[in-house]
């Protein structure tokens, strides 16, 4: 495309020394829309939108959405560079061989730890993965520095080769092998001075000042299995020092800004670059490098080395960067298209698709205090494990006792680290007398494995663990109503509170698991994934004319708030131990041993800085996070807050961090907050044991 | 494309896996040394305390391998080979069975739809 353009008298970017080698910026122009395009290293192809490049490039609007694809190949050798010695290499090397050649448009870009080469390719963007790269990037010619080399007219010599090569007329050219003192004109060079002081006039300049190494790529790969071959190899020898005009014609830094930041201090190469922003811009170096560290020389400072080279070595599209990228996914529960047919407004949450809200909110509410209604509750972090060393296991990770539990029986537990800080909590079911089930939050699911794992192999105990998150889902039966729901369903006896039971639900082998997140009678059922839309289909039907209904996240926060619940995460900080959260019972600090144990021991005899408490107001609640005041103090904040339909006031879990012995006297969002114990609603939980 | 897989889950001793005994013409996935996925077949394993369950989450592609690779290299940040392939497929936990017509992808089945749609 440079070709093309020169060929009708225009210089790409109005002025500037042209190399067509890709290595400075004095071809850039707009292509279609994308800036800061290298014309020498594009074709020109008909229809093609070539504009002047700009200071303040717009982004492609959305018509041009500049999507790429990202192809991962797999080498052992990868030969950047296509030259005759680029060639040899390739020709010469052991095994699968990727080579990319910057005249057929595949530019590497990047070399990362792997080593891992990265390429814009006409293709698109290509990843390969190797053993062994090869830079065989040859040598950039040498750009003139000093006053006037922004005009129009002026060639390096392979430039001036390929130009003439194509037929173009340079006119009376003149050739010089010596930085000059400048060049002179007025939008097209009419002259050039030599460094003996000679003015030669002429219309076109041809400029063989020598080589220097293309080394990006080879510096970016210190440490790595990286081999130079050919001119890319060359020992740089530097230039002389540059005595006036621009250095670095991509952030147009003069010799002048050199010697004032020189003079402020900046006296090493890479606080050269950051002071200046010399070498940060389209050629990546590739103009300046050679004139710094001749200019740091002069000064004294002795051999300065290049300054790092990092990817990518050339402007990359946003499309390019992004190119195999792909968003974090989010799970869907079995009974997602359910939800949908239910008309629930689905959110994400964690890393699931949630049913947060159905299309009747009060009868998502009342139907779980008043009659019956389905939750799903699959995204729950369910674990099986088993071994001759579990139970030693258990009593090492949980702070409350396992060895006690009888089979049939299920205990509420928090999950600690070293640090006695609550990670988690959930369900201990021992299943039998060397096989449990645990569950964890949807949120500390993914989590869960991987510490259980890293104790067991910590402590050498032998034992099986398996995560069936994503193997099975789960249903929350739950309201006054659910047992004769269940009953519906063909279980006669349904577990008692906090046991478990494995028995068949509308012909559904499920483990039944009885505990209360909402505050009235729950049954968990887990169940095989692929059983779920049968289960929640019969489940919906039989508990019809019981008035059943879903509830979402939604309903569930406000109901499990009434009961005082907290929610790891939600209400509970990094730093929350059983103290802060008021959950002394449920570490057994009388156990040998657990995680976190020494800590609790230690940070128990601290005074109680903050504490996780029960609040209540009347009105709306405030949102959460909201300011806990102690007059014009600020003593905490709200974690959680709901107004409670039952209650008909609002009800709150929230931080108090300040230690008065009482908490009285706070305010949140300008109107009176009184301290509530908690559960606020059922304190006794008879209705969830009913 | 995706279709429901109903599989076996084992976990056992690395040592009891090893010596595993399957019905002919199960495809046994060794996951990991301590895990197996058992796709159409009985199994067998001589470990007291190994957890064997069936495992409905899971959904299964079948394709030709020629076809298979075809489709998947694009998307694959790793190098396919014969057998068992594990890794981020279009940016998902994946596992990838390639043995001639019996070749499969195998998702997660709560990651079936986001598959799908990332594979247009």
């Amino acid at each position: 495309m440079a070709v093309a353009l020169l060929r009708q008298g225009i210089h790409p970017r109005g002025g500037g020394c042209i190399c067509l080698g890709g290595d400075c910026p004095n071809c850039v122009v707009e292509v279609d829309g994308v800036a800061y395009v290298r014309s020498c290293q594009v074709a020109a192809r008909p229809a093609l939108e070539v504009a002047r490049q700009t200071d303040t490039p717009r982004l492609p609007d959305e018509s041009r959405a500049l999507e790429t694809d990202l192809r991962t190949a797999f080498a052992d050798v990868v030969v950047v560079g296509q030259g005759e010695s680029g060639l040899a290499a390739a020709r010469d090397a052991d095994g699968t061989v990727i080579s990319f050649d910057a005249h057929r448009g595949e530019e590497a870009i990047g070399l990362y730890a792997g080593p891992t080469v990265v390429a814009k390719t006409p293709a698109g963007m290509v990843s390969v993965q190797c053993s062994r790269v090869v830079v065989a990037t040859g040598a950039a010619e040498e750009q003139p520095i000093c006053p006037g080399s922004e005009l129009d007219g002026i060639f390096t010599k392979r430039a001036a080769e390929s130009l003439r090569a194509a037929g173009i007329d340079l006119g009376d050219a003149v050739t010089i092998d010596e930085q000059p003192q400048r060049f002179e004109g007025s939008g097209r060079v009419e002259a050039v001075v030599t460094a003996a002081g000679d003015r030669i006039a002429a219309s076109t300049v041809v400029v063989d000042l020598g080589l220097h190494p293309r080394s990006g790529l080879l510096r970016m790969g210190q440490g790595m299995e990286v081999e130079v071959v050919g001119e890319a190899g060359l020992t740089d020898s530097l230039p002389p020092p540059p005595t006036a005009g621009v250095v670095c014609p991509c952030s147009d830094v003069t010799v002048s800004d050199l010697e004032a930041v020189w003079d402020r201090g900046f006296r090493e190469m890479e606080l050269l670059k950051r002071a200046t922003l010399a070498g940060t811009g389209t050629c990546q170096g590739g103009v300046c490098l050679p004139h710094l560290r001749s200019f740091l020389a002069a000064k004294g400072v002795s051999t300065p080395a290049p300054f790092t080279a990092r990817p990518l070595t050339r402007q990359a599209t946003m499309g390019e960067v992004a190119a195999g990228y792909d968003l974090p996914p989010f799970r869907r529960t079995a009974l997602h298209d359910e939800h949908l047919r239910l008309g629930a407004t689905m959110d994400r949450f964690g890393a699931w698709w949630r049913p947060w809200r159905y299309p009747d909110p009060e009868a998502e509410y009342w139907s779980v205090r008043e009659r019956v209604s389905l939750g799903d509750v699959s995204t729950l972090g369910k674990m099986e494990i088993s071994g001759p060393d579990v139970v030693a296991l258990l009593e090492k990770l949980y702070p409350c006792r396992v060895a006690d539990l009888k089979d049939g029986q299920v205990r509420y537990a928090l999950l600690l680290d070293e640090r006695g800080y609550v990670l988690d909590d959930g369900l201990i079911c021992r299943l039998s007398e060397h096989r449990f089930y645990l569950t964890f939050t949807s949120g500390g699911a993914s989590f869960a494995e991987m510490w259980v794992r890293d104790w067991a192999e910590t402590f050498d105990l032998d034992v099986r663990i398996l995560d069936r998150t994503m193997s099975l889902g789960a249903i929350n039966v739950t309201g006054p109503l659910a047992s004769e729901l269940l009953r519906r369903g063909g279980v006669d006896s349904p577990p008692t509170y906090l046991a478990h039971v494995d028995a068949a639900v509308f012909g559904v082998e499920c483990r039944i698991v009885r505990l209360s997140f909402t505050g009235e009678v729950s049954f968990e059922l887990h169940h095989p994934f692929s059983n779920s839309v049968e289960l929640w289909r019969r489940l919906e039907g039989a508990g019809a004319d019981l008035g059943s209904y879903p509830h979402g996240l939604d309903a569930l926060f406000t109901l499990r708030l009434e009961k005082g619940h907290f929610i790891v995460g939600m209400d509970s900080e990094y730093d929350s131990t059983p103290r802060r959260l008021g959950l002394e019972w449920a570490a057994r600090l009388s156990k040998p041993d657990f995680v976190g144990k020494q800590a609790l021991l230690r940070t128990n005899r601290l005074p109680l800085n903050k504490r996780l408490l029960g609040w209540e107001m009347d009105g709306p609640a405030p949102i959460e996070g909201a300011i806990l005041w102690q007059v014009a103090t600020p003593v905490g904040q709200v974690t959680s807050a709901r107004y409670s339909p039952v209650l008909a006031k609002t009800v709150m879990l929230g931080w108090l961090r300040s230690d008065p012995t009482e908490p009285e006297g706070i305010s949140c969002d300008g109107r009176p907050v009184r301290h509530a114990s908690h559960p606020f609603y059922d304190p006794d939980g008879a209705r969830a044991r009913a | 494309m995706l279709e429901p897989l109903e599989a076996t889950r084992v976990i056992a001793r690395p040592a009891a896996l090893d010596a595993v005994r399957v019905s002919p013409g199960t495809l046994l996935m060794r996951l990991a040394l301590d895990d197996a996925l058992v796709i159409g077949g009985d199994v067998q394993v001589d470990d007291p305390f190994a957890i064997v369950v069936p495992d409905s989450g899971w959904v299964a592609w079948r394709f030709g391998e020629d076809q298979l690779r075809e489709a998947l290299v694009r998307l694959c940040a790793f190098e396919i080979h014969a057998g068992l392939n594990q890794g981020m497929v279009a940016g998902l936990p994946a596992k990838i069975w390639i043995d001639g017509d019996r070749s499969l992808v195998i998702v997660a089945a709560a990651y079936a739809a986001e598959f799908e749609e990332r594979f247009r």
